[in-house]
């Protein structure tokens, strides 16, 4: 037990360290994609609000597959701010460590660091997109304000819990091949459909809705739906089934984080 | 994968306790012990209506605005079996609030819990976690399930429930019935009765007239003058004879009487037929027109007014639902939730999950060393 507070002394130095590479990494990565002219970091979070901006307005004014009496713009802003969540928390982290080896020389970067700092950043900006479209649309009356905003919450927590591990996943396999990184770019597309941003589960045949409830962003995105359309909709969310998910997809890319760390840094 | 493998035993005592050991014997002690045993008891039914719709295997697939009708009713089964109204009638049939809410059941899992007061609202919330209603959609059956702690009180809650929707759509079916039928009878009176109104008003107009179809009267009148005419003729030539051949004859007088007499017969026959002089026929039978004009229409407004409640009447017939009972509810004599071993196996093994992610996160940290 004494070695343990020994160590336990040191584990919060070291953490207190890690949060400090982790900030610095985040910083360098903003500064590096979207310099300091022009709006510069606002960038992180307009990109994807354009995005979605770009989507909403399409939607609603071809008035997509609604039979339902639903805002079409509340329903693209839920669905597709969810998607750009995970999709690009992943994507970012794809071939993150290449061009990146000469930060890996400092003793106190690690893999880990690397990709964490991507995640992080892709998160903030798609968390502050999301933030500021509904702010954007409810003053301008086109979205009420939700119903639930802690079980959305909870939703977005979910998702950007699964975009994390992805990207953990993608960052550590695209660095053992390029194979890795080609297949997410088709899987990321296909997945686009039938992850639930254009969709709501209660739409579907029985037999789709239990395939498609097999993938945890679905169920985010429901919950998501949920906390905001309340009880005008029918939800099939399972937390329980996402946080098991989460937790292996988690699992999987730290093992694979660290182990790719070992390959790459030079030591 | 040997430093792997040190690195967890080297910094996962005490994480391993708490996330798998502690986790797992909790769950153990939880469900080997205290968690109450719950028993379920199921039926199935269908509820379909006389009408038989074949749903084709294309549109099994797509799902959409083409419910059939008793895919509708179905859900109305459903929904009243998880209202308010289901449990309250339940709770004045079965003592279902003392049984879930008794000291027998483990405190995890009895009515109301820790966080709930013991209201109606509450006891629905928790009523509607212990019975479930789930349709198949390809053969329509539904299935009850109920769930409660004494096996005797599923069972009873379920036959309940059931007679309870069976109930329902009996009613249902009446007030379609009355519905349909209620306005196509009072059309059918309504048209009978303008029926014998027009039939009253030829009679006494027939009566007051002292005719019986002023048209062929009128007809036959005017033939009668003809003759009239020609018999006036006939007299007029003759006296015109006469009076030429032997102007002081005896017969002239007698001739001129027959002409005046057939003259005034003629005058009488035309003034009964046309002019202003009340007893014109032809002014009766204007009348007389618009009367049997009125019965007509009315006899035909009858015959569409029939034809409609006849219509009502099948339509009626076909719409009936029925809810059948393809299976009874269930007698349970041994349980199957909770699912104890799976329940401890799960905890164990999310346990490790939960372990390997802590554990490499914290030998993640553990590799930042401050520098001087």
């Amino acid at each position: 037990m004494a070695s343990m507070t020994a160590s336990d002394a040191s584990l919060a130095g070291s953490a207190r360290v890690q949060s400090r590479v982790i900030g610095a990494l985040l910083m360098r990565e903003m500064l590096t994609r979207y310099g300091r002219h022009n709006i510069g970091f606002a960038w992180l979070f307009v990109e994807p609000m354009l995005f979605t901006l770009g989507i909403a307005t399409l939607w609603s004014l071809t008035r997509v597959a609604h039979g339902s009496s639903l805002s079409v713009i509340a329903f693209a802003v839920t669905g597709y701010s969810s998607v750009l969540l995970w999709r690009n928390a992943a994507s970012r982290c794809a071939k993150a460590i290449e061009p990146n080896l000469g930060l890996l020389y400092h003793r106190n970067v690690t893999v880990l660091d690397l990709l964490l700092a991507r995640i992080t950043l892709e998160i903030v900006g798609g968390t502050a997109a999301f933030m500021g479209l509904l702010v954007l649309f409810v003053f301008l009356g086109e979205m009420t304000l939700p119903a639930d905003p802690l079980r959305m919450a909870a939703a977005w927590g979910l998702l950007a819990w699964f975009g994390t591990s992805l990207g953990l996943l993608m960052g550590s396999l695209s660095e053992r091949s390029e194979v890795f990184e080609r297949v997410w770019h088709t899987l990321a597309y296909l997945l686009f459909p039938l992850s639930g941003a254009v969709f709501l589960v209660d739409w579907l045949p029985d037999p789709a809705q239990d395939f498609v409830l097999w993938l945890p962003m679905v169920h985010c995105v429901e919950m998501l739906r949920h906390g905001y359309f309340g009880d005008a909709i029918r939800t099939f969310e399972d937390p329980g089934y996402v946080a098991v998910a989460n937790l292996a997809l988690t699992f999987a890319g730290l093992v694979l984080a660290r182990e790719a760390g070992r390959r790459v840094e030079p030591q | 994968m040997n430093r792997l493998s040190s690195l967890f035993r080297w910094s996962a005592s005490g994480l391993f306790l708490t996330t798998v050991a502690l986790p797992t014997v909790a769950a153990a002690v939880y469900f080997g012990l205290l968690a109450s045993t719950l028993y379920v008891s199921e039926s199935r039914f269908v509820v379909r209506s006389a009408e038989r719709v074949e749903a084709p295997t294309l549109g099994a697939l797509v799902k959409g605005g083409g419910l059939s009708a008793s895919a509708d009713n179905a859900y109305a089964v459903h929904d009243y079996i998880l209202s308010r109204d289901a449990l309250a009638s339940l709770q004045k049939t079965t003592d279902l609030k003392q049984s879930y809410a008794s000291r027998q059941v483990d405190a995890l899992n009895r009515f109301p819990g820790f966080l709930e007061d013991d209201n109606f609202e509450t006891l629905f919330d928790y009523y509607k976690k212990y019975v479930s209603v789930l349709i198949d959609p390809v053969s329509s059956v539904s299935v009850l399930t109920v769930r409660a702690f004494d096996p005797e009180l599923a069972v009873k809650i379920n036959k309940e429930l059931l007679a309870r929707a069976e109930a329902l759509v009996n009613a249902l079916n009446k007030r379609m019935q009355q519905d349909l039928l209620a306005a196509a009878r009072t059309e059918v009176a309504a048209a009978e009765g303008r029926m014998r109104a027009a039939e009253a008003d030829l009679a006494k107009f027939r009566g007051s007239r002292n005719v019986v179809d002023p048209e062929r009267q009128a007809v036959m009148q005017l033939q009668y003058s003809d003759k009239l005419r020609e018999a006036l003729l006939t007299a007029e030539t003759r006296l015109e004879q006469v009076q030429t051949a032997a102007a002081h004859s005896p017969q002239v007088p007698a001739l001129q009487r027959q002409v005046d007499k057939i003259r005034r017969a003629i005058r009488e026959a035309e003034g009964r037929t046309t002019g202003g002089d009340e007893r014109s026929l032809v002014g009766d039978a204007s009348k007389y027109q618009q009367l049997a004009l009125e019965r007509e229409l009315a006899a035909k407004h009858l015959a569409v007014t029939l034809d409609r409640l006849d219509r009502a009447q099948i339509e009626v017939a076909r719409k009936q639902v029925y809810l059948d009972r393809v299976a009874e509810p269930s007698r349970p004599d041994g349980s199957l939730e909770p699912r104890r071993l799976r329940a401890v196996l799960a905890t164990f093994f999310i346990g490790l999950l939960v372990w390997g992610v802590a554990a490499v996160l914290v030998a993640g940290i553990r590799e930042h060393r401050e520098v001087l």
